[in-house]
């Protein structure tokens, strides 16, 4: 990695980029921070070190700068300093700093510091990286960019109630309801390698453009395990894949892809499951008017045990006013709340966009999809 | 801040700290001469700015240097001359010329057992002289040339 140093003392210079360099870091190093700005701005550098008081520029004033350019990228800021005290840390701070080290620097300590801002960094690729393939998936769906959003509220809702009560607490930690948090958004990104003519079609599917339909959880799930073969420290990948591949899985086993059953369906797959099919039926989509809570809610009490988890259609009873409030937040603009459609015939005929179990045509109620 | 007392420094506690410094350099004894000398090198121009800068009273001068010239003496471990830097530095921020003369004085002392410490652990470099420039550019090139610049 590409580290840039800023110091205009000769001697504490020849020392960083000697120490960075022999930590594996490739250094450049400049005596000024007007020097140092430049060098951001080419995008080569996305962490720096820079001493405090400089000519041209200081490194408060370089932060400062730094923050405030229109980036894509975050730049780690480490202010290198003799200053001391509070009101020095705080205008370091202030100015953007995310981290300090005082002179004389110890290497031990630098190497520490440094690897602390690689892993903010890595952390940023992975946001950068999922809100990416998210939009791609969004792209090519016809649901609003409001849906990725309530998915994702739905599942945190789930897994944070789940990791106080019921039988997964040892499985649902912090970790995990951040980690779904992240990736449930990708939950559909195989639509990507659905045919415009499959996946945009107004009416019902034929059985065999919803075989083709269904074939959305293994694109997905193998373009993150690909991914996931490169990187395999990469746990969100891991969650990431699980979530594509599983979250049409059904409880009792009638799902697909793989037609798992009960606990063999992954934890994030069968959180992900009911959050998406509450959101398909609670809102507008091209085939169907927006349920009411209500019923909604009704329709995901009968699937327990059938196509949810029961422990997890309970915790779903447990917070339905945050169901609510979510729903009411994240609205689409031309989505009516709380529209209950006048249904009066009913039929099961699979349709497109649902993959969520549920078939419906403008003028049906929902029926649990039986092919 | 009260007026100073003297250096810190004994006839027993050597200008650097070599054991601190050869830390620093991760244990390279190349390194920790090229260090000596740059120091050396720059620190002699630094010296007689402040000196110059206390001459005339230019007390903002006299700040910067110091706190510049007192990072680079903490990160060759010059622990005695980096307090006399803080000193100097405080008393600058004071205005308080008669300190700041007097701190000048010990500075000068300190700053000749480094230019003797440096001779005795830098003796490859001996030959050159305080103030030659060949050295400090010998290492700007190491360094630019390590960067990849």
């Amino acid at each position: 990695m590409r580290v840039l140093v800023a110091e205009d003392d000769l001697v504490t210079s020849f020392m960083l980029v000697y120490c960075l360099e022999q930590f594996g870091y490739e250094v450049t190093a400049v005596d000024n921070g007007l020097e140092a700005l430049e060098l951001v701005r080419t995008g080569e550098f996305q962490l720096v070190i820079s001493d405090w008081s400089m000519p041209k520029m200081t490194g408060v004033e370089l932060c400062r700068q730094i923050r405030n350019r229109p980036s894509s990228s975050y730049t780690y800021v480490i202010l290198l300093t003799s200053h001391g005290g509070t009101n020095s840390v705080v205008e370091g701070l202030d100015a953007g700093a995310d981290d300090f080290i005082t002179k004389p620097f110890q290497p031990e300590e630098l190497q520490v510091r440094l690897r602390a801002g690689e892993r903010v960094l890595s952390l940023e690729s992975r946001d950068v990286t999922i809100f990416a393939l998210a939009k791609l998936a969004e792209s090519r769906d016809l649901e609003t960019g409001a849906h990725l959003d309530r998915i994702r509220e739905y599942c945190r809702v789930l897994c944070e109630h789940l990791s106080k009560h019921g039988p997964f607490v040892d499985q649902i930690d912090g970790d995990f309801v951040r980690m779904v948090y992240l990736t449930s958004p990708l939950h559909d990104i195989g639509k990507v390698g659905i045919p415009d003519s499959i996946l945009l079609k107004p009416g019902k599917l034929t059985d065999d453009e919803f075989e083709i339909m269904k074939k959305h959880s293994l694109i997905g799930s193998e373009t993150l395990d690909a991914a996931l073969r490169a990187r395999p420290e990469a746990e969100y990948l891991r969650m990431a894949r699980d979530i594509a591949r599983s979250h049409h899985e059904k409880f009792d086993g009638t799902g697909y892809p793989l037609g798992l059953e009960g606990q063999n369906i992954p934890l994030c797959g069968r959180i992900v499951a009911l959050a998406d099919v509450y959101d398909a039926l609670t809102t507008k989509r091209i085939y169907k008017s927006a349920f009411s809570h209500e019923k909604s809610r009704n329709i995901i009490l009968e699937g327990a045990g059938k196509h949810f988890d029961p422990a997890i259609v309970d915790a779903f009873q447990k917070t339905e006013d945050k169901f609510i409030e979510i729903r009411q937040r994240f609205a689409d603009h031309d989505s009516p709340i709380y529209v209950e459609p006048e249904f009066k015939s009913l039929s099961i005929k699979p349709s497109n966009a649902l993959t969520n179990g549920w078939a419906m045509t403008a003028k049906e109620s929902p029926q649990p999809v039986t092919n | 801040m009260t007026h100073s007392q003297p250096s810190n420094s004994t006839d027993t506690d050597p200008a650097i700290d070599f054991m601190s410094l050869l830390g620093r350099c991760l244990g390279n004894f190349k390194i920790l001469e090229r260090v000596l000398v740059t120091f050396r090198d720059t620190g002699w121009s630094d010296l007689n700015q402040l000196e110059a800068a206390i001459e005339r009273s230019d007390y903002q001068v006299v700040v910067d240097i110091s706190h510049r010239f007192k990072g680079a003496a903490s990160n060759v471990s010059a622990t005695a001359f980096t307090k006399l830097l803080m000193q100097a530095e405080q008393f600058g921020h004071e205005r308080d010329h008669f300190e700041l003369t007097r701190i000048l004085g010990e500075l000068r002392s300190e700053w000749e057992a480094i230019r003797r410490y440096v001779q005795v652990f830098a003796p490859a470099t001996n030959a050159l002289t305080l103030d030659s420039p060949t050295s400090t550019n010998e290492i700007s090139e190491t360094r630019h040339a390590c960067a990849g610049c």
